[in-house]
């Protein structure tokens, strides 16, 4: 692993510890720089604002995972000292090498004796059963859940959604809290948001086609979930199988997926190549939660992915941040969420390197093979009704340009189609305009990354671009 | 075929979930769609479905409306889908690409940058200093100079003049970002554009700048005049503008034509200083030997005539003065020197003059400092000669003393300079050898980005980048000059200035020069920071003799102070107690004001839980 500063600011828990780690570094406040003979522990002591200076470590095992140790009180984690110290070593500065210190071999023993008592543990000598009672308890009552949702959606169009204001709102928020004691968060979600787009309409009448439209698809989609679901969960209750299935279904009622239930179900690739192609971050206003989104290509089989890393206003401190990602990810297992179109994937580890010439070429001629075949992609899947409205597709350019106002994208065969916002991802998403001022030509043979949607407003497909992808290069339109 | 009768199908349905499915029997304009929707039907299999949909929802009994109608919805929208053109027709004018760098700048480092330049609250000056400082690469990527840009129009004008620094410092390729989107009648935003364009382009910009002049309207022409003074082909043009211009208009003309040469602006100049006295002060920043000898000449006649008249000067003449004096700043050329030498043989006349309350009135300080102000600008020069010469003409008194020994330290060795000027220092007495040295050191610092001793007139701009009205030293001091400074009381500010952060021998002394200040009881929070930067520990008692001497400092300072030290919050608690204790029996004995005892607590109780 060759350590970066894209590295170092990946482990740190905010991009200002690392930003002071660097300052630190920058003026000198590290002395009794050390490591180890095979460099896997590099240490020192750090100034602080304190008498005595802090003792800071970072043991390089794994060099996919260092870990950090400091003797300063910080809560953050990595703290700046040892992310200070990451910048020492980025900096080339010299290391005296010395023996380990005993108080960080001792951890080190500690540490290793814990993975191993871990891992032991992991490896299950058979599978957990679930518990069949609380299961069935479980499906009973998710289906009378799904009863009351269905009523709530009844007792909603009846009086209209232009009715659902103010107190009326509030029932319905409360109403849909008694869903997510149905474990049935999906739908409890689904209400809050139609609740919130009706608030925009009274906050913004400017805005009210979009929102109702906005709370009407949300509306669909949820009668979608019901009915597919109420089968889902009657056939398994039927059945008696009461664990995860490979079905969007889980998730649309609120279930959230863990690895080892992924592997269950064999929902998985080894040794994946991933690049990203673009990230982005937005405030889900339902839940309450940030969330970082990062668009991937898969080197290998040309399979788009995203990840989201979902970080919940009242725990941000507590969740580490997700940030852009440079170079080639080599991911020893991916989990692929179940469903189509833009699947979700994880993983639990990763190393990075930075692209080959050969890999960089490759990436635009892992692109859709024309407009046409993005296009009939994106139909297929905005027509499902549990999908989103958009799709992340990659298209070849023929050239890009302008017609009048719009910028728009033409595709070898001569095809093309109008690039624009997404209106629904909000202003701060906005990246079209930076189309006009990219920097240098676009080679030939290079390939526009974005999501593909469906425009109310002229009833038109549009792509919101995100990436440029060219045979050198990936430049970011957004982030 | 026309899918219109679809779309209205799709609206009407719509509508209805926002009117509410209990209106559906009414609802005659659904029906009227639903009837126009017909002869669709039999195109496709897929709007036979939607047709029959349509007849199912307008006779389905209440209970089963609703479930019908979201039906019905997720399939028009899936043909709505299906449907979907792409748009894009008429004539492709192919993007060529910008001249913009692109960074990879991930989401953590542009985020906050691209926040701070085009958002709005408190922090972004901040950031955006940060960055500057620490990466200014940063700047020439595509998404942030164009957020840079449009930065220009911030309503927080630092910010904005924060931009147009940064945008100065890019350098030419930028220049058709800025001229893409210019709007000639635009507002502060264009503005500052044209200052950029003209900052980087110089005389090149005057095809734009006249291309723009005629549609320009209030700032933006403001900035188009004065930006025309670049270009030397402009002078025709300005002196004519001069006659048509009014207002802020025709002081950027004014302004323009101050950085000309020639007979022709010598002869505008002369009738306009006739005209309008107070347009002198345009010519601050003119560096023209016409301009020089103008003001030197129209200083001269005002101070002859007031030495004449004997009379006191009235406050409008003291301030009319005082524009002549200002535009002498920074001029160097042979007829200021001529004007230096005449004021230092009438230097007791012009010290004679009163006030209007018959007081003095001070104007020889003010041309003294006026000298060394020039002299930091000019550097080396007949201005360093003439320095010297003055110095030479009065070693008995400390007036020229900084103004030679600057003049010595940027023209002359080190160790030179040392031996010409220290055994004056040697000779003086005590105050004055020490008001002799800080008069002079106050204007030298190192440079830590030049890695050089400078001198300046004022050393905060050339480190905020406000000015670069900056001189370097011939040679970096001589090292004996620190063992004369360091004996001085109060030039804690001045030394840590001088001391070089890497020498680590200097920077010890200067640590103990720090501390004897402080166990003096003289000293500030600067001091405190310098000396716990540099690993100092004893700090017990330090505090005793200022809260002693200082009745005047109250608890919040001496928080801050103590704040600064590296004292754990226990120890700083007991500090502050007994400093409490000491303010208490002085308060007691009559001697000062006591502090605020649940202040007092509440500190030692907030540092004690720490």
């Amino acid at each position: 692993m060759e350590l970066t500063e894209q590295f170092i600011f990946l482990q740190a828990p905010n991009p200002a510890a690392a930003e002071n780690g660097r300052k630190l570094s920058k003026k000198g406040s590290f002395s009794g720089l050390h490591k180890t003979g095979d460099s896997t522990l590099y240490w020192a002591e750090c100034a602080g604002s304190g008498k005595t200076p802090y003792r800071v470590s970072i043991d390089w095992t794994d060099p996919n995972a260092p870990v950090c140790r400091c003797s300063c009180p910080s809560r953050q984690f990595p703290c700046k000292h040892a992310l200070g110290l990451m910048f020492e070593q980025l900096a080339d500065r010299a290391f005296d090498e010395a023996d380990i210190p005993q108080d960080i071999a001792d951890k080190r023993a500690k540490q290793a004796a814990k993975s191993a008592k871990k891992e032991s543990a992991a490896a299950p000598s058979k599978p957990k059963k679930p518990n069949a009672a609380a299961q069935k308890k479980k499906l009973a009552k998710q289906l009378e859940g799904l009863d009351m949702a269905e009523k709530m959606v009844d007792d909603l169009l009846s009086t209209g959604l232009g009715a659902l204001g103010g107190a009326s709102a509030q029932t319905y928020d409360k109403l849909a809290k008694d869903l997510g004691s149905c474990y049935l968060t999906g739908p409890q979600t689904a209400f809050t948001r139609i609740a919130l787009a009706v608030r925009t309409v009274q906050k913004e009448p400017a805005q009210a086609d979009r929102a109702y439209a906005e709370a009407l698809r949300i509306l669909v989609a949820l009668r979608s979930t019901i009915k597919k679901s109420r089968i889902f969960l009657q056939d398994k209750l039927e059945a008696g199988s009461f664990t995860p299935e490979d079905s969007a279904l889980f998730e649309a009622l609120g279930g959230v997926w863990k690895l080892e239930d992924l592997r269950a179900i064999g929902s998985f690739q080894e040794n994946v190549r991933l690049v990203q192609l673009s990230f982005d971050i937005s405030f889900d206003e339902a839940k309450k939660e940030y969330v970082e989104r990062g668009w991937w290509l898969d080197l290998d089989g040309g399979n788009m992915y995203q990840t989201l890393n979902l970080r919940p206003a009242k725990a941000l401190k507590y969740v580490k941040g997700d940030d852009s990602r440079f170079g080639l990810l080599e991911v020893p297992t991916l989990y692929i969420y179940p469903g189509e179109g833009d699947r979700r994937a994880r993983w639990e580890s990763v190393s990075a390197r930075p692209l080959t010439a050969e890999e960089q070429a490759a990436l635009p001629r892992l692109a859709q093979p024309n407009l046409a075949a993005a296009i009939k992609l994106t139909r297929g899947a905005i027509k499902n009704t549990l999908a989103p409205k958009f799709l992340a597709v990659l298209i070849p350019i023929g050239q890009l340009g302008k017609v009048e106002d719009d910028f728009v994208l033409e595709d070898p065969a001569g095809d093309r189609i109008v690039l624009r916002d997404r209106p629904e991802d909000g202003p701060d998403h906005a990246c079209t305009r930076r189309l006009a001022i990219l920097p240098g030509e676009i080679p030939t043979g290079s390939a526009l990354f974005g999501l593909m949607f469906y425009d109310e407003g002229d009833r038109s497909l549009c792509l919101h671009p995100y990436s440029v992808v060219t045979p050198d290069r990936i430049i970011r339109l957004h982030y | 075929m026309s899918l219109q009768p679809l779309y209205d199908v799709k609206a009407r349905l719509e509508q209805t979930a926002i009117a509410g499915v209990g209106l559906l029997g009414e609802d005659f304009r659904l029906r009227r769609a639903a009837e126009s929707f017909k002869p669709l039907a039999a195109a496709s299999p897929v709007f036979g479905r939607i047709d029959a949909g349509l007849d199912k929802l307008l006779s389905a009994p209440p209970g089963e409306q609703t479930g019908l109608l979201l039906d019905l919805l997720a399939l028009v929208d899936a043909v709505a889908y299906t449907q979907a053109k792409t748009g894009g027709t008429g004539e492709l004018f192919p993007l060529t690409g910008g001249p913009g760098q692109y960074q990879e700048l991930s989401y953590s480092r542009l985020h906050p940058l691209l926040t701070a330049l085009t958002g709005t609250g408190g922090g972004r000056m901040n950031q955006l200093k940060d960055t500057w400082e620490n990466h200014p690469k940063f700047f020439s990527d595509y998404r942030v100079l164009s957020a840079l840009i449009a930065g220009l129009g911030d309503s927080y004008s630092d910010l904005a003049e924060l931009n147009e620094f940064i945008l100065k410092e890019q350098g030419a390729w930028i220049v058709p970002f800025l001229k893409e989107g210019f709007d000639p009648s635009g507002k502060k935003e264009m503005a500052r554009r044209v200052e950029v364009v003209s900052a980087l382009e110089g005389a090149a910009a005057t095809p734009w700048l006249r291309e723009v002049l005629p549609l320009a309207k209030k700032d933006v022409r403001a900035a188009v005049l004065a930006a025309l003074g670049e270009d030397p082909e402009n002078v025709p043009l300005l002196l004519d503008l001069s006659k048509t211009e009014r207002g802020a208009n025709r002081e950027a003309v004014l302004r323009a034509l101050t950085k000309q040469d020639g007979e022709e602006v010598r002869a505008f100049w002369t009738a306009e200083l006739t005209k309008t006295e107070a347009s002198v002060a345009f010519l601050q920043a003119a560096q023209t030997d016409w301009a020089a000898a103008l003001v030197a000449q129209g200083l001269r006649n005002r101070l002859e005539n007031f030495i004449l008249r004997g009379e006191q000067v009235s406050t409008g003449e003291r301030g009319e003065l005082g524009n002549w004096l200002a535009s002498m700043g920074g001029k160097a050329g042979p007829s200021s020197a001529a004007f230096w030498r005449w004021a230092d043989e009438h230097a007791a006349d012009i010290a004679g003059l009163k006030n209007n309350i018959g007081r003095p009135l001070g104007f020889e300080e003010n041309l003294s400092n006026i000298l060394l102000y020039s002299l930091c600008t000019a550097g080396p020069g007949p201005l360093c000669e003439l320095c010297r010469e003055l110095w030479g003409n009065h070693r008995d008194r400390t007036h020229y003393f900084p103004h030679a020994l600057l003049s010595a330290l940027i023209t002359c060795p080190a160790a030179e300079v040392y031996q010409e000027f220290s055994p004056y220092v040697e000779r003086s007495s005590g105050v004055r050898k020490a008001q002799a040295l800080k008069d002079t050191f106050k204007y030298v610092f190192w440079n830590q980005k030049e890695g050089c001793y400078q001198i300046s007139h004022n050393y905060f701009h050339v480190l905020a980048h406000v000015s670069t009205r900056a001189t370097s030293l011939a040679a970096p001091l001589d090292r004996r000059w620190f063992d004369l400074l360091l004996k001085i009381p109060d030039m804690g500010d001045i030394l840590r200035r001088l001391v070089p952060p890497e020498d680590t021998e200097l920077c010890e002394k200067l640590v103990a020069y720090q501390y004897r200040n402080m166990l003096n009881g003289s000293f500030i929070q600067e001091d405190v920071a310098y000396l716990r930067e540099h690993g100092w520990t004893d700090w017990r008692g330090f505090l005793d003799k200022k809260v002693r001497k200082d009745g005047s400092l109250t608890t919040y300072a001496v928080v801050r102070l103590l704040n600064e030290t590296s004292l754990t919050g226990p120890e700083k608690a007991e500090e502050l107690r007994s400093l409490y204790k000491i303010v208490q029996e002085q308060h007691i004995a009559h001697k000062r004001p006591t502090w605020p005892e649940q202040r007092v607590q509440e500190q030692i109780a907030a540092w004690e839980a720490e």
